[in-house]
């Protein structure tokens, strides 16, 4: 894991321990409405920085996922473009009986 | 004159027979084998999504539980930015779930590369269109011999028995080619395979996905809380909490299964990656072929449990 990604993670766990703090307090009957505005702010601060750390994670997540596998399309083009090479020659069969086909209806309607 | 002739054609076509069956006993592939890389390609089909699934699952719940901070929110505006924020977030996390699939669909586009490169209508098709064309002279041949141009008549047949033995001998030189292909990039492909299904595995066992779903969790139970105090403190509470503790439940049951579907798409990622380092394997002895279709048959049922675990979630998507 890099430096970033850890950071990232340890920064989530502080987060969600802050917000377990806040929202302890937050419904305490000894805080005055002034207070309880306050840290219903602070709380939805908080889950805001929650979001954008989850949003970040899963980001790292998808780009880690995303730079495997660019070989294995190569080799998946590679086998397409095989098979159809092999089918070329059925093709040109098919012409060659078409064009058969034609000069012995030519041939009938002598 | 013609007895001589029709000897030198049936000598030939001898001759052309036993290359072709000496050309068939080397390098090509058994019919349980062809078979097994079929087999593969089908299982591979159905391994797909799952890892977004997951992520999807996350996402789902991470809304549910927003959905219980938001409403114990007493500002008006502090819970429309809220369920705002959640809705876009929510968006945000869904889309970055497909992404998540990137490697499943790199294996799902090679398998199926691989099926249409080891299927019979790639070998047949040239057999049926050279006995077609025998057939094609031979009938243009009967229409000349009406028109009495030549002196002689054209001998009838000739060409229709010589592209059967043509037709055998281009389906048996393109079984072998295609044989040979499957054989070499099966081989060349497990090294990649391989590497994907690790690359694939760490993501999935990285501690970023794990702090993922425990931050899920523990802030399930946190949110569901301040939902709970704040009805407490409202006038009058709210006593019956029944249907807001069964959503709970229903949460915290799908929170538990995400470390358990996680477990089942590594154990089946695997599973995908040995089965195809059989199978390779297998292509250059055919005794192995029994390997790969135990190892098969193990992946088919780590995918039916995938198919299992994720049911719910397919059906809510639909």
């Amino acid at each position: 894991m890099s430096e970033k990604q850890n950071t990232l993670v340890a920064q989530l766990s502080e987060i969600s321990n802050a917000l377990k703090i806040v929202e302890e307090k937050r419904f305490s009957s000894t805080l005055s409405p002034a207070q309880k505005r306050e840290l219903e702010q602070a709380s939805t601060v908080l889950r805001d920085r929650e979001r954008e750390l989850l949003a970040q994670i899963g980001q790292e997540i998808a780009q880690s996922i995303k730079t495997m596998g660019s070989q294995l399309t190569l080799l998946s083009k590679k086998i397409r473009a095989k098979t159809k090479k092999m089918s070329y020659t059925t093709q040109s069969l098919n012409k060659v009986k078409k064009a058969l086909l034609l000069v012995k209806k030519l041939s009938q309607s002598f | 004159m013609k007895t001589k002739q029709s000897r030198v054609f049936s000598f030939a076509c001898q001759v052309f027979v036993i290359v072709i069956l000496s050309l068939t006993s080397c390098g090509s592939l058994s019919k349980v084998q062809i078979k097994s890389v079929g087999s593969f390609a089908n299982a591979c089909d159905s391994f797909n999504r799952y890892p977004s699934l997951l992520l999807a699952q996350i996402a789902q719940i991470r809304m549910e539980r927003g959905l219980f901070y938001a409403a114990s929110l007493s500002d008006p505006q502090n819970k429309i930015n809220e369920l705002n924020s959640i809705f876009e977030a929510f968006e945000q996390d869904m889309k970055l779930a497909s992404k998540c699939d990137f490697s499943l669909k790199i294996l799902k586009s090679y398998s199926y590369a691989l099926k249409v490169l080891t299927s019979d209508g790639r070998w047949k098709s040239r057999g049926v269109e050279f006995r077609s064309l025998g057939r094609a002279i031979d009938s243009l041949v009967i229409e000349t011999n009406k028109l009495n141009i030549f002196e002689e008549q054209l001998p009838v047949g000739v060409a229709k028995s010589a592209a059967k033995i043509v037709a055998y001998g281009a389906e048996t030189l393109l079984k072998r080619k295609q044989h040979r292909l499957t054989r070499a990039f099966v081989s060349e492909a497990d090294t990649l395979v391989q590497a994907l299904v690790l690359g694939l595995v760490q993501t999935l066992r990285s501690p970023q996905l794990t702090a993922l779903i425990e931050n899920e969790k523990n802030g399930l139970p946190l949110n569901y809380k301040s939902f709970l105090m704040s009805l407490n403190s409202s006038t009058p509470p709210l006593s019956n909490t029944i249907d807001y503790d069964r959503k709970y439940l229903q949460l915290k049951e799908q929170c538990s299964k995400l470390t358990y579907s996680r477990g089942y798409i590594i154990s089946a990622s695997n599973r995908l990656a040995k089965t195809h380092k059989e199978l390779a394997k297998s292509l250059y002895n055919k005794k192995e072929a029994g390997e790969v279709f135990e190892q098969l048959s193990h992946l088919i049922e780590d995918i039916e449990m995938l198919q299992k675990q994720f049911k719910y979630i397919v059906e809510a998507e639909w």
